[in-house]
C-alpha cells in the first residue's frame, strides 16, 4: 500500500486533518445526545409516544411529546420519495433512451439546474404558487367527490398541508435522485440491452429490463432521497401549515421535525424543558437519517460491486 | 419478415409516450417557478432599479421599496468563507481515501463523510448555535460559515473522491515511474488533470452553500442597519429575510 517512506509520512501527516473533520462530526452526535438527555431524564419514553407542546413558566407544568413530528416527518417524506422516484426514473429514461442527444442534453441541464436552485426558492413558490392552486384545483373536488376515503376525508385549509409539502419536496429532490439515477443506468454492462434487442424485444420491453437491473439501486437512490427529504428544513416550514398534531389525510397541515425546530427554536430558550425536546427531536432525525444513507450507500456499492463481475 | 402482433406496438408506443409526457411535466415546475418570481418581484425590481441591490432594507417609517444589501453582503461573504473552509478538507481527505483505499482509516472515513452527506442541515446549525454561538455570546457571520461549511463538506468530498476515481490508471502509473512520490503526483499531475473538476467542485460547493437556509437559521443573526459589521457581528442573509417573516406570520395555524 505505501510505496516509499514519504508516502507513509504523507499519510501519518494527514492524520490531524481526518481526525478532526471525524473528530467534528462525532462531536456533533454526541451534543446532540447530551443537549436533549435533561428532556429523557425528565419525561422518558413519553417523548416519544405522546404528542404535546405545551411549554410553561414553571417547570413542572412543562410537557412535550413528539410522536406526531416524527410520524409525519416520515410520511412527508415517503410520499415525496413515492412522488419522485418514478417521475425521476421516466426523466433518466428520456435524457439517456429515449430522445436523441441534441433534445437529451437540455433536459438535463435543465434538471441540473433545478437541483442547483436554493431551496427557498421552492419553499416560496411552494406556498404561494402551489398551494393555492392545489387547494382549488385539486383538493377541493377530491374531497367534495372522494370524500369518504380517509386520506381526503379532511377540508382543505388555507392549502398548506402535507402533500403540498411533499409535492414541494418531491420537485426539489428530482434532480438529486435523477442524478442518482443516471449515474447507475451508464454502469449497466449494454449486453443486457443488445440481449434484449436480439430477443426481439421493443423499445419498452427492453427499458423494463433495464430498470429491472437497476432495481437494487432505485431503492438505494429511494432511501438516499428519503434522507434528503427528511432533513429538508425551509421547504417544509413554508409549506406543511405547521400544526402540532398528526393526521393521515393529505389536506391536514402538520408539523415536522425540522419545521417545529425552525419555528419554536428562538423561543425554547426561554423555557427549561423545550431546548432539550427540541435536540431530542433532532437526534431523531439524526438516526434516521444516517441509518437511511448508510442503507443507501451501502446498497449502491454493493450492486455496483456486483455489476461488474 | 416477422412483424410484431399490434397488442406489443400498442403497448410500446403507449408507454413511450407516457415516459415522455412525465418528463416533460416536470419542466413546468420550472417554468412556473421563474413566472411567480417574475410576477411577483419584478414589478419592486424595476421601480427601485439598482439600489434594490445596494440600499439597507426599509425601515417602518420608510416609504420607498428599501433594498437588500445586508442580505447581499451576508450571504456572499458567508458562503465565500464556507467554502474557504470546507473544500480544500474535503479536496485533501478525498486525495487520501482514493490514493490509501486499503487503510482502515480511510474506510472508517468514507462512511463516516458520506453517511454525513444525509445529516439534516438543521441539526447542524443547532450544533453550532449550541458551540460557537454560546461561547461566543453572539450570533456572528462566522458561526454561519462555520455551520455551511459542515453542511458543505460532505458534498464536496463526494465531488472530489469521484473526481479522483475519475484519472486514468496510466497516468497513475506514469507518475510513479517517474520515481514521483504521491504528494508530487499531486502536485504535479493531478492538480492539472483535475483543474476542470476543480473549478466545477468550487462552484457548486458555493451553489449549495449561498443556497442553504437551514444551517444560517440559528447561527448568522440579524443585521438591518448595516451592510456589514464585521465577521464576528451578526449578519444576514438572503434567504433568511423571508423565512423569519413567514415562519412568524404562519406560526400558529389551527
Amino acid at each position: 500500500m505505501f510505496f516509499s517512506k514519504s508516502d507513509k509520512l504523507l499519510f501519518y501527516s494527514t492524520l490531524p486533518l481526518i481526525g478532526g473533520v471525524l473528530g467534528i462530526l462525532l462531536i456533533l452526535s454526541l451534543m446532540v445526545l447530551t443537549q436533549s438527555w435533561p428532556s429523557f431524564q425528565r419525561f422518558g419514553l413519553t417523548l416519544f409516544t405522546t404528542s404535546a407542546w405545551s411549554p410553561s413558566d414553571d417547570p413542572q407544568k412543562e410537557f412535550y411529546g413528539l410522536s406526531a413530528p416524527i410520524i409525519s416527518s416520515l410520511y412527508v417524506s415517503a410520499l415525496s420519495v413515492l412522488m419522485s422516484v418514478p417521475v425521476s426514473i421516466c426523466l433518466t429514461l428520456t435524457m439517456i433512451e429515449i430522445l436523441p442527444k441534441h433534445l437529451g442534453a437540455p433536459l438535463r441541464y435543465v434538471t441540473e439546474v433545478m437541483g442547483g436552485l436554493p431551496t427557498v426558492i421552492y419553499g416560496l413558490w411552494g406556498s404561494t404558487t402551489l398551494a393555492p392552486f392545489l387547494r382549488d384545483q385539486v383538493m377541493e373536488p377530491l374531497h367534495t367527490y372522494l370524500g369518504f376515503i380517509p386520506l381526503f376525508s379532511c377540508r382543505p385549509f388555507t392549502g398548506h398541508s402535507i402533500l403540498v409539502a411533499s409535492m414541494t419536496l418531491a420537485v426539489a429532490t428530482i434532480p438529486y435522485v435523477t442524478a442518482l439515477l443516471i449515474e447507475g443506468y451508464y454502469l449497466i454492462p449494454s449486453k443486457y440491452r443488445e440481449g434484449a434487442y436480439s430477443l426481439g424485444a421493443t423499445d419498452y420491453e427492453a427499458y423494463k429490463i433495464m430498470i429491472g437491473i437497476l432495481k437494487p439501486y432505485i431503492v438505494a437512490a429511494s432511501l438516499l432521497g428519503f434522507s434528503r427529504a427528511l432533513g429538508e428544513t425551509t421547504i417544509v416550514a413554508l409549506t406543511v401549515g405547521n400544526s402540532m398534531r398528526f393526521s393521515i389525510c393529505f389536506f391536514d397541515p402538520v408539523h415536522t421535525i425540522p419545521s417545529l425546530i425552525a419555528n419554536q427554536f428562538e423561543s425554547a430558550r426561554l423555557y427549561e424543558y423545550a431546548l432539550p425536546a427540541l435536540f431530542a427531536g433532532a437526534l431523531a432525525l439524526l438516526l434516521i437519517s444516517l441509518v437511511a444513507s448508510y442503507a443507501g450507500i451501502r446498497l449502491m456499492y454493493g450492486w455496483r460491486e456486483r455489476i461488474h463481475v | 419478415m416477422y412483424r410484431l402482433p399490434d397488442s406489443r406496438r400498442f403497448k410500446n408506443r403507449v408507454m413511450l409516450l407516457i415516459i415522455i409526457a412525465v418528463s416533460i411535466l416536470y419542466v413546468t415546475p420550472l417554468i412556473s417557478i421563474i413566472y411567480t418570481a417574475v410576477e411577483k418581484g419584478g414589478t419592486t425590481l424595476v421601480e427601485a432599479g439598482l439600489s434594490f441591490l445596494t440600499d439597507l432594507p426599509p425601515t417602518p417609517l420608510s416609504s420607498g421599496a428599501g433594498g437588500i444589501a445586508p442580505a447581499l453582503v451576508g450571504s456572499l461573504l458567508a458562503s465565500i468563507l464556507a467554502i474557504l473552509i470546507s473544500t480544500p478538507v474535503a479536496f485533501l481527505m478525498a486525495f487520501y481515501v482514493t490514493e490509501f483505499p486499503r487503510h482502515s482509516l480511510s474506510r472508517v472515513c468514507e462512511v463516516v463523510v458520506r453517511s454525513f452527506s444525509g445529516v439534516p442541515s438543521i441539526v447542524v446549525s443547532m450544533f453550532v448555535y449550541s458551540t460557537v454561538v454560546i461561547s461566543m455570546g453572539r450570533q456572528s457571520l462566522l458561526a454561519g460559515s462555520l455551520s455551511l461549511s459542515i453542511v458543505t463538506l460532505p458534498y464536496a468530498y463526494v465531488y472530489f473522491t469521484s473526481a479522483f476515481r475519475s484519472i486514468p490508471e496510466s497516468l497513475r502509473e506514469a507518475a510513479m515511474s517517474l520515481g514521483m512520490n504521491r504528494a508530487g503526483a499531486l502536485i504535479h499531475v493531478y492538480v492539472g488533470v483535475l483543474r476542470g473538476s476543480i473549478v466545477t467542485g468550487l462552484l457548486m460547493s458555493y451553489v449549495r452553500a449561498f443556497g442553504d437556509t437551514a444551517p444560517l437559521l440559528f447561527t448568522m443573526g440579524f443585521l438591518m442597519n448595516a451592510v456589514f459589521a464585521g465577521v464576528l457581528q451578526q449578519s444576514n442573509a438572503i434567504p433568511l429575510n423571508d423565512i423569519r417573516i413567514r415562519a412568524i406570520t404562519l406560526r400558529e395555524l389551527p
